[in-house]
């Protein structure tokens, strides 16, 4: 099946095509959205932190920010610095040439002597950058170069029973087809790591599967939280769910039933096609922004409360198996499947309404975020401690 | 019988399905798979919407299974028609780390 896509000069496929004006630090944003507002095409990538930080926070920082570059919906990248951030623009800038052609510059505050000068060079970089991407045509590409991230959020009863298992579907043909299905939000997997495990395609991937919810569920004890015993919470039982498998379970059932190819870290690019597990929070803008970092196009979000949810490099589907909702938050939800709990559709039927609506906006159609401009972009920033309260 | 209630099973291994609207004591109702009856339950008490009914008859200590995979084994027998929840099942997974592969 073929999908029609901008091609990259690293060989991969964007499905949308944006310059992005990537801020290395909160310094750096506000001078990174005057360059935004002036061009046309572009979309501006604040920063939640990007100095000030150490060991892992750093870390993640500096491979998401390259991840972020690398994803294939972007044509190019403008890098604005303040200039002395931990970040180090001009060494990220030197990393991510090393990885792709792709079209980037920098620029930072100190080094071009203000707001107004870093703006001012940043606006025309950008606007011939644009120009550049204008000329970009969609080709007729093969469907298995679609890189799909997962999440869900605001869960209800409907959603382990409904949105989910028919995202799985989806997820299904998808890989079937050859493509790449990312699922997150390691919090949700505490409980299913066994059944997960056993779906791995080696011994490697297994332990990777098992390590990443033991770290996370150590690191949750050292804090004093225990989460197998906090789950279900008492609005879940009150919807029906009666175990912390159970819950997971409905999670987990938005990839599929594929084999697992592999486990990366937070804003890692898999190498493997099929079914990935990224290691992302539960927070879902957080989640979803390492899922961009990892080269996913494009996005499906289920929901049973709604959200309003977009990103500013991927087109987000939302859909929901409640139909009070969709009603309710018709201008925000994309996709209404609660068919799947009236019996008039299958799951499996529901999970092919998705696929088309994952075609269609793949070839262009815009989501409702995308109509309104969303942007939602957090870089999930670790544990770091500088003060106690 | 289209006004039967219906209850949805998620995977033909399972031995529980979900109710799509609140069954009362006593009420039939269709377990529907892949949008065809599989078959046909009488309720033993009031089952809230989304909640799980017991189509197969579960011994204490049974499996309960889900998806396909296994949600929980229960604490006493449920018979067929009975609300399966917090009351007559239990995790596996929680209390139970030294749990292998």
């Amino acid at each position: 099946m073929k999908v029609k896509a901008y091609k990259r000069p690293d060989g991969k496929y964007g499905i949308r095509n944006k310059v992005i004006i990537l801020s290395t630090a909160g310094c750096a944003n506000e001078t990174a959205r005057l360059i935004s507002q002036q061009v046309r095409g572009t979309v501006n990538i604040p920063n939640p932190k990007g100095c000030g930080q150490i060991g892992k926070g750093i870390e993640i920082m500096r491979r998401t920010l390259i991840g972020l570059s690398l994803n294939p919906n972007v044509f190019g990248t403008i890098i604005v610095g303040l200039g002395c951030e931990t970040t180090q623009p001009y060494k990220l800038y030197e990393e991510i040439k090393e990885r792709s052609n792709k079209p980037i510059d920098v620029i930072t505050i100190q080094d071009e002597g203000g707001t107004l000068k870093a703006t001012e060079k940043g606006v025309k970089l950008a606007g011939k950058m644009v120009e550049d991407m204008s000329k970009v045509k969609r080709e007729e590409v093969d469907i298995s170069n679609i890189v799909l991230a997962t999440n869900c959020g605001g869960s209800d009863a409907t959603s382990g029973i409904s949105a989910n298992p028919a995202l799985g579907c989806c997820s299904d043909t998808l890989i079937n087809m050859g493509g790449t299905v990312i699922l997150g939000e390691t919090t949700e997997l505490i409980g299913t790591e066994h059944i997960l495990a056993r779906r791995a395609k080696d011994d490697t991937v297994g332990k990777d599967i098992l390590k990443i919810v033991k770290d996370l569920e150590l690191e949750f004890h050292k804090l004093g939280i225990d989460v197998k015993g906090a789950n279900p919470t008492p609005g879940n039982m009150k919807g029906g769910l009666s175990t912390l498998e159970e819950k997971a379970l409905g999670g987990i059932s938005k990839g599929g039933s594929s084999t697992i190819n592999e486990v990366v870290c937070y804003g890692d690019i898999p190498k493997s096609k099929g079914l990935v597990i990224m290691d992302t929070p539960g927070y879902d803008i957080e989640s979803i922004t390492g899922m961009t970092a990892g080269g996913a196009q494009i996005c499906i979000f289920t929901t049973g409360r709604g959200s309003p949810i977009g990103n500013p490099l991927m087109p987000v589907i939302k859909i929901t198996g409640n139909k009070q909702t969709y009603e309710k938050m018709f201008d925000n939800m994309d996709l209404d499947i609660s068919d799947a709990l009236t019996g008039k559709r299958s799951i499996n039927e529901c999970g092919d309404m998705i696929f088309h609506e994952l075609l269609d906006v793949c070839n262009g159609k815009y989501t409702k975020a995308e109509s309104y401009g969303f942007s939602d972009i957090c870089i999930y920033r670790n544990q770091e401690v500088w003060c106690y309260l | 019988m289209a006004d039967l209630k219906q209850a949805i099973l998620m995977n033909e291994k399972d031995n529980v399905a979900i109710v799509l609207a609140q069954i009362r004591n006593g009420e039939r109702g269709q377990v529907v798979f892949n949008k065809e009856i599989v078959v046909e339950v009488t309720a033993l008490e009031d089952i809230e919407t989304y909640h799980k009914i017991a189509i197969k008859p579960i011994q204490d200590g049974d499996i309960v299974y889900k998806y396909g995979e296994i949600i929980g084994k229960a604490v006493c027998s449920i018979g067929v028609g009975q609300h399966v929840h917090i009351d007559n099942i239990e995790s596996v997974m929680v209390g139970n780390e030294s749990q292998s592969v």
